[in-house]
């Protein structure tokens, strides 16, 4: 059960970082409020 | 970076279970406050928007400017709760009006919409990307890229203004006029004007407003 709950909680990380990479190659959010992006990200 | 204490909880419980780096970390806090405010605005716009009776017409305007907005860009508040405001009330309302212009003659709504086609192309030919401070658009060919995105964009919507007028549909002249309507914002979150109201929303002291 706790091996499960890891390996959501990478799958979910992961799914993450990528949605971080798909929202920072956009002009800007969808908003009128832009969170800043992390100097990783920016290109 | 200031982000939402949800954002930085959830991503510091994320980032020590899955034994990630602290640069990682700052990575999963901008994904989560994006997601975050993102959805947080969309369902309280289509509460509002099932509430008055023009979800349909509010689905359209934000289907518009989410597609705009990621490849042309556009003014931005600095404050979620602000944004939010703003979000919440500007789609719905434009919903209304789209309810209240649909009722005028062809000729008039023909005339609106070519209008709005022509200043969404000037707008997008001369301004797209506009990039904020938080999100700067550093390498050129991105910027290439994500205008001609936004032409590509602007096509789909004209194209869709002009066809769904022909289709029998109950909603299509509400759909159509929130289209135009949506262009029509989404010029102007990108011109100077656009710059200059937003830059008010956030000049608004609403602690000032309390004690008077």
């Amino acid at each position: 059960m706790k091996k499960i709950v890891v390996r959501l909680i990478i799958f979910a990380a992961t799914t993450l970082l990528l949605l971080a990479n798909v929202f920072a190659a956009s002009a800007c959010g969808f908003s009128q409020y832009q969170p800043e992006v992390p100097e990783l990200l920016r290109k | 970076m200031s982000y939402l204490a949800i954002s930085k909880s959830l991503a510091g419980f994320l980032t020590e279970k899955a034994s990630l780096t602290p640069e990682k970390e700052v990575v999963l806090t901008y994904a989560i406050e994006v997601l975050v405010i993102n959805l947080g605005n969309i369902l309280c716009t289509l509460i509002l928007a099932a509430l008055l009776g023009v979800l349909p017409g509010t689905l359209s305007c934000l289907i518009t400017a989410f597609l705009f907005r990621h490849t042309a860009g556009g003014a931005h508040s600095r404050s979620p709760w602000r944004c939010a405001a703003v979000t919440i009330t500007i789609f719905p309302a434009m919903a209304l009006l789209a309810v209240f212009l649909a009722q005028f003659s062809a000729v008039f709504i023909g005339v609106l919409s070519t209008l709005a086609v022509l200043t969404g192309l000037i707008t997008v030919a001369v301004l797209a990307p506009v990039d904020s401070p938080s999100a700067p658009i550093i390498s050129p060919v991105r910027r290439k890229k994500l205008k001609i995105l936004s032409l590509v964009v602007l096509t789909l919507i004209t194209a869709t203004i002009f066809f769904i007028r022909r289709s029998g549909w109950v909603y299509a002249p509400q759909i159509q006029i929130c289209l135009v309507l949506s262009v029509l914002w989404v010029s102007f979150m990108l011109s100077r004007p656009g710059h200059s109201v937003m830059c008010l929303i956030d000049k608004i002291n609403l602690r000032r407003c309390k004690a008077s």
